[in-house]
């Protein structure tokens, strides 16, 4: 009972430090405009911002679909400093998947929550000083990042970072995988041929993340009720795992009395 | 002292630009401290061994030099229309960069005016405010829902969290074969994949031949820059 709650106590404070840093961030990132407008004695020019209020409406739908998918994958203390940082798909969410796989933690422990908060922390930390260094270092970086040689690796991050987790996390779970995998090639496959460009994939991506998700939870469930799931493959003992749960709680509580 | 502010000319790369985006980041590196701060301690104090954090730490600040480049990339393509300050604020938090470039070209033509780069700054803040308020408002919620799932079956528990990934996995896997109708360039995303991949594949090999344990730490950005450099020539070949 001690266990459980010495566990909780951390986890609310999570929460509520979460919420404070929350608040105070995204009051300071919605001020920005506001403050320039001081600055420079400007007003909003509402037929401008008239037109980009489908593009506000699109893009907060896809924000709320974001929180219901990534939040149970990164934790509380991961989530509340993604959503600060961003670049959650592309960044944030594989980094601290990456992380835990080779920490060798049981996802959803408190262990696996520990991993992957320090994983989005540096990830963050180290994204804005490449950043602050990029800005200093602009003028002289600008004709190497605008090469049109180089164009083309940085336009394929994505394909690059999900083939190597794919194969990790596909092959280990090839069960689980088979149904989602086929349906989302084939919708994404169909929707090309159909309009004959890449364009709708952009778009479409918002709404397949937890369309896969749902599809995976789904299918996962009818195969696991059949029986059909044994040992499912992301798991690996390590050191840190072995200390994991009851024991390494109870050890906890021992040293707080 | 606000009609000596008041007397600011605009310009777009303005040094109080730099500065108050200069603060609002720093209050953000201070949360990410205060989390990686927070989490290790606990992590020490629950009996984690320190090497596997420290490990951690190592694998995410590798993990994330070559995606923190493409995001700089993303900067330095938006500062032409919005100068640096803007795009630095919005690339560095919350936010996108298909998002914000889409935001930014509600407005075609050149940002010369304070007024349009007001309204430009709000619609691209706009758009996040889902994204920054809901987790604050259901973050908790969703915690207890996971670990209620995980405590009446522990095993499902497990399953139901892998499923989520593979439910992502799953998806950016469609979204790279999405451009394969237009043509010979919309199959280059799907080669990079298949490189990065079997690059992967073959440091498994690797690993299990030689048993070095080093190689499981570095694969994946391995595979990353692998992948991303093998983009180039690829591009050239069916670009």
């Amino acid at each position: 009972m001690k266990t459980v709650k010495n566990v909780r106590f951390f986890d609310d404070n999570t929460h509520l430090y979460g919420r404070i840093w929350g608040v105070i961030a995204a009051v300071l990132i919605l001020s920005y405009p506001f403050v320039c407008m001081i600055i420079f004695d400007a007003a909003i020019d509402w037929s401008i911002f008239a037109t980009g209020i489908s593009i506000i409406v699109m893009y907060c739908a896809v924000g709320a679909v974001e929180t219901f998918t990534y939040s149970p994958m990164l934790g509380s203390g991961g989530t509340y400093l993604g959503f600060v940082t961003g670049n959650l798909s592309n960044l944030k969410v594989p980094c601290a998947l990456n992380c835990m796989e080779q920490a060798g933690v049981e996802k959803g422990t408190e262990e696996a929550e520990i991993i992957s908060t320090v994983s989005i922390a540096i990830s963050s930390i180290v994204t804005m000083i490449i950043l602050i260094l990029g800005v200093v270092l602009i003028s002289f970086l600008t004709p190497i990042l605008e090469n049109e040689n180089l164009k083309p690796a940085f336009d394929n991050v994505l394909p690059a970072l999900f083939g190597g987790m794919a194969v990790v996390y596909i092959s280990k779970n090839w069960k689980i995988s088979v149904i989602p995998c086929v349906l989302m090639l084939l919708v994404f496959i169909i929707s090309s041929y159909v309009t004959g460009s890449g364009d709708l994939a952009g778009t479409l991506i918002g709404v397949m993340v937890p369309v896969g998700v749902v599809v995976t939870v789904v299918s996962a469930r009818m195969m696991y009720k059949k029986g059909w799931l044994g040992e499912i493959g992301s798991v690996q003992s390590s050191e840190s795992t072995q200390k994991a749960d009851e024991g390494v709680a109870d050890k906890t509580d021992e040293e707080q009395k | 002292m606000y009609s000596q502010l008041n007397a600011i000319q605009f310009d777009k790369n303005a040094v109080i630009l730099y500065v108050i985006v200069g603060i609002i980041l720093a209050v953000v590196m201070a949360q990410a401290v205060f989390f990686l701060v927070r989490a290790y301690r606990r992590g020490v104090k629950i009996g984690m061994s320190k090497s596997v954090l420290n490990k951690t730490m190592i694998r995410a600040g590798v993990f994330t030099i070559a995606p923190a480049v493409a995001i700089l990339v993303g900067i330095v393509a938006l500062s032409q229309k919005l100068g640096i300050p803007l795009p630095w604020l919005r690339l560095s938090v919350i936010g996108s960069f298909s998002y914000e470039t889409i935001a930014a070209n509600i407005f075609e033509g050149d940002v010369s005016s304070a007024t349009v780069y007001v309204t430009l700054a709000l619609v691209m803040t706009c758009g996040m405010l889902v994204s920054m308020f809901l987790p604050l408002i259901t973050g908790k919620k969703i915690q207890r829902g996971l670990m209620k799932i995980r405590q009446k079956d522990k095993k499902w528990g497990e399953i139901f969290m892998t499923a989520l990934f593979l439910g992502m996995i799953s998806a950016f896997l469609g979204y790279i074969f999405g451009g394969v109708g237009s043509g010979a360039s919309g199959w280059i995303p799907v080669l990079v994949f298949l490189v990065a991949a079997v690059v992967m594949a073959l440091c498994g090999l690797l690993l299990k031949v030689t048993k070095w344990r080093w190689i499981n730490d570095y694969a994946l950005p391995f595979c990353i820059i692998v992948g991303m450099a093998s983009a180039i020539p690829i591009t050239m070949w069916l670009g």
